[in-house]
Formats: C-alpha cells, structure tokens, sequence
C-alpha cells in the first residue's frame, strides 16, 4: 500500500462511508452517503484503489442482468490508514469547533 | 440524455489504459443504468467517469512521458528560438542603438513584432527543423530499440504524439508570446527605440490602425493587441505542433530516421519554393504562419495552407493508430505474418 501525498475532505468522507459499513459499498452509493458529486468521488475511488487502500470487485446479483454493480471495500491495510484519516480529520474539526466556541 | 450519457461514459472509458477499459464501461453502464434508484443526476456519472480518465491521461503525460522526454535540448533551442530575433535586432541591425550601426526605421509596435518573428531566415526557414530538435529526439533514438517497447501500441503513441505535441506547443507559442510582450509592452518602455512612423508618413496614431491591414492576422489588432498576441501565439503554437505530429508519422513508417526526420522540413521548403514559383508566396505554409511581409489576406485565407496539412496530419494518425495498420518500423514482430501476435 502507498501512502496518500494529498488527503482531501472529500477523500476524507469516502474513506469514511467505506470505513462506516461492514460489506462491500456500490460506487454510486458511496457517492450518495458521502453526498459528494460522482466528479470527485469517481477519482477518489480510482486513486485510492491504485494506492491499494481500496479494492473493488464485481456485486453478484443473480436478479438484475446487463452491466454489473463494482463494489469497494478498504484493504486489510487500507482500514487502519483510512481509520488514522478520519481520527485526524475529526480531531482538526473539534480543534476548530473549540476555536469558533472559544471565539463566542 | 440517458443515450447521450451511455455514448459519453464509452468515449471516456476509451481513453483509459486498455487493460481498464471493459472494467470501467461496465461499471459505469451499471451506475447510469441504476443512477435513479439513489437519486444521483447521470451527469454527474458523465463528470465522473472524464475525472477518471483525466486523471489517468495526466498520470501518464505529464507523470512519466513529459519527464522521459525533456532534457538539455528543448529550453536549448528555445532559448535559440529567442536569441536569433534578438541577435538580428540587437547585434546586426542596432535597433537598440548600442553599436552605431545602421539600424532599421520600424512603424509601431506590430512593425517591432513583424521584424522580431521574421528573425531573418534562421527561423522562417528552418521553422519544421527546430520543431523536430525540440519534439521528437526521444521517439527517434527509441525507434531502433523497439523491441524494447512493452506498452501497448496505441497509447504508447497517443502518449508520445500528446507529450511532443504539446511540447511543441508550449515552446512555440510562448516564445511568440514572448517577442509579442517584448515588441507591444517592452518596447515602449524603452523609448520605442527605432521606431519612426514618421518615416512611413504616418503618426504614431496612424501607425497604430494601419498595422490592422498591414498583413494576415494583423486584423486581430482591432480586437486588441493582447488578444492578437494570444490568438497568434496559440496560432504558432499549432502549426508547431501539426509539424511534430508530422515528423512523428515519418519516423514511425520510414525506415531510413535522418531522412524521416529530414522530411517534414523538405516538404516545408519544396512547397515554398513551388509556391514561389506559381506566384503565390503566401499559399505556402511558411507564410501561412509567418505572413509578415506579404499582403494582407483574409484570416481563414491565410491560415487555409496550415488547416491543409492539418487535415492530412488528422489522417495519417488516423491510419497509424488503427490496429489493422502498425506502423512496420516500431513494430516489427506484430507485422511479421509469421509471428503470432502476442
């Protein structure tokens, strides 16, 4: 796994919606959960799976046909990194949550 | 829209790497098809899917070609580029008025730009010569190692026709862009040395909007002068690239490098000379991108040779990058009937 050279919020709430579910997610409902446009998202993925903090495979659904559903999924090493990003990101926005209350 | 998106995401899925192409189309068919379902707008799967390839394209243009590629040579010449103008202005005909030499008497500021991109021969001449100098020495010592070659065919050379191409560009028109600043903001700063309307029996008023009909393009002052340094530049820029993707046909189908090399610059001079000699100068490619000096024709007149070459550009690409004809010089084993191809 490669280390990330720039972490974007938007990096920061994908990272989150796949730390946040147990199972696969569909791309596009990572774009929905993490309510950022598919613009971003869609790159994010991509540059996140080349880093190979995420994989991706195809859903199987016997029920639906034509094209199928990529789902993504943090790597086993891809979990604690993203879990690091979203603690620091969390603890930048107490910091200035504390800021702006202090500023009051 | 829904067709329309489908159509997009296929032509964004053609411009990734071919071994992620089918996996992204599908993927992508997928999120259109059930786009609805979660309330996300298909357009915004047709963004998504152009950051992709964005992305991947960037990555391997300006990651790994552009870096492979520059060296010494490219700011070489186009410091030449800058210093012969330079040398002709400053050293043999003492615009400047350093030397006591003869000087010139120079209308206006387009008269200081005309004489600065005539640069005397060494550039309107040998334009395609530096074109190749500053564009395609990488593909041409590449080109007897191809076996070397691993990348796959056609985006080894989109990516190489992107990378010269663009390096072309950016070195020509910025250069022009360049003496353009020089001649119409540095100059008057100077003093607007050597330059003497009075000469031509105009004022310096006169000089200004006589210089709209003084040569092709030049109409392009009306608009502005920042906005004629733009468009020429860019315009110059072009022409620089469409002689890159030129030379790169060449090297990719004639076995013999010097001469392929050599080609786009006799092309450049035969069809100058056989313009010259049907009493048309300004029909050639050269005037059609340095028309300074001739007279004054329509925009799209002037620019018509260089849209010419283009169209013909266009086509040779569009035969070199079709899989049913591989260039024989690069790709020697995939053309061998006899080899399988791998």
């Amino acid at each position: 796994m490669r280390e990330l050279t720039r972490v974007t919020p938007a990096t920061t709430d994908v990272l989150r919606v796949l730390a946040g579910s147990a199972d696969p997610t569909w791309g596009l409902q990572v774009v929905k959960q993490s309510g950022r446009p598919a613009g971003s998202v869609y790159p994010i993925l991509d540059r996140l799976e080349r880093m190979e903090w995420v994989s991706s495979e195809w859903e199987i659904d016997d029920s639906r046909t034509g094209p199928r559903r990529r789902l993504y999924r943090l790597t086993a090493e891809g979990a604690p990194a993203a879990a690091a990003v979203i603690a620091k990101s969390d603890q930048h926005l107490v910091s200035a949550k504390f800021l702006v209350d202090g500023a009051i | 829209m829904s067709k329309l998106a489908e159509w997009l995401v296929g032509i964004a899925a053609v411009g990734l790497p071919r071994g992620n192409r089918a996996r992204y189309a599908e993927q992508w068919a997928a999120d259109l098809r059930d786009a609805e379902q979660v309330g996300v707008g298909r357009f915004q799967i047709v963004v998504g899917a152009f950051g992709v390839t964005a992305g991947t394209v960037r990555r391997e243009i300006w990651g790994r070609e552009l870096r492979a590629t520059l060296s010494w040579v490219q700011p070489a010449i186009f410091l030449l580029l800058l210093a012969i103008p330079l040398y002709f202005a400053v050293v043999r005909d003492d615009v400047l008025h350093l030397f006591g030499g003869p000087g010139v008497a120079l209308r206006g500021s387009f008269g200081v730009f005309s004489y600065l991109m005539g640069g005397g021969p060494l550039i309107y001449l040998l334009f395609p010569l530096y074109v190749v100098f500053i564009s395609c020495l990488r593909l041409y010592r590449e080109v007897p190692t191809s076996e070397r070659v691993t990348v796959r065919r056609e985006s080894y050379l989109f990516a190489r026709l992107a990378t010269a191409g663009g390096i072309s560009f950016v070195a020509f028109a910025f250069s022009t862009f360049l003496l353009f600043v020089l001649a119409f903001y540095v100059w008057p700063a100077l003093g607007n040395p050597s330059v003497d309307p009075g000469v031509y029996f105009l004022t310096p008023e006169t000089a200004v909007t006589s210089s709209f009909t003084e040569s092709t393009y030049s109409q392009l002052l009306a608009l502005g002068p920042l906005t004629f340094g733009i468009l020429y530049s860019f315009w110059v820029g072009f022409c620089a690239a469409i002689w890159t993707s030129l030379a790169m046909a060449a090297l990719l189908t004639v076995r013999n490098r010097p001469l392929a090399v050599a080609l786009p610059f006799l092309v450049y001079i035969a069809q100058w000379v056989a313009a010259s000699l049907l009493g048309n100068v300004r029909a050639s490619f050269a005037a059609s991108t340095f028309p300074f000096g001739y007279q004054q024709t329509s925009i799209l007149a002037g620019a018509a040779p260089m849209l010419v070459l283009t169209a013909i550009a266009a086509a040779i690409w569009a035969k070199l990058l079709r899989p049913a004809h591989r260039p024989d010089v690069l790709f020697p084993s995939e053309n061998n009937a006899a080899t399988p191809a791998t």
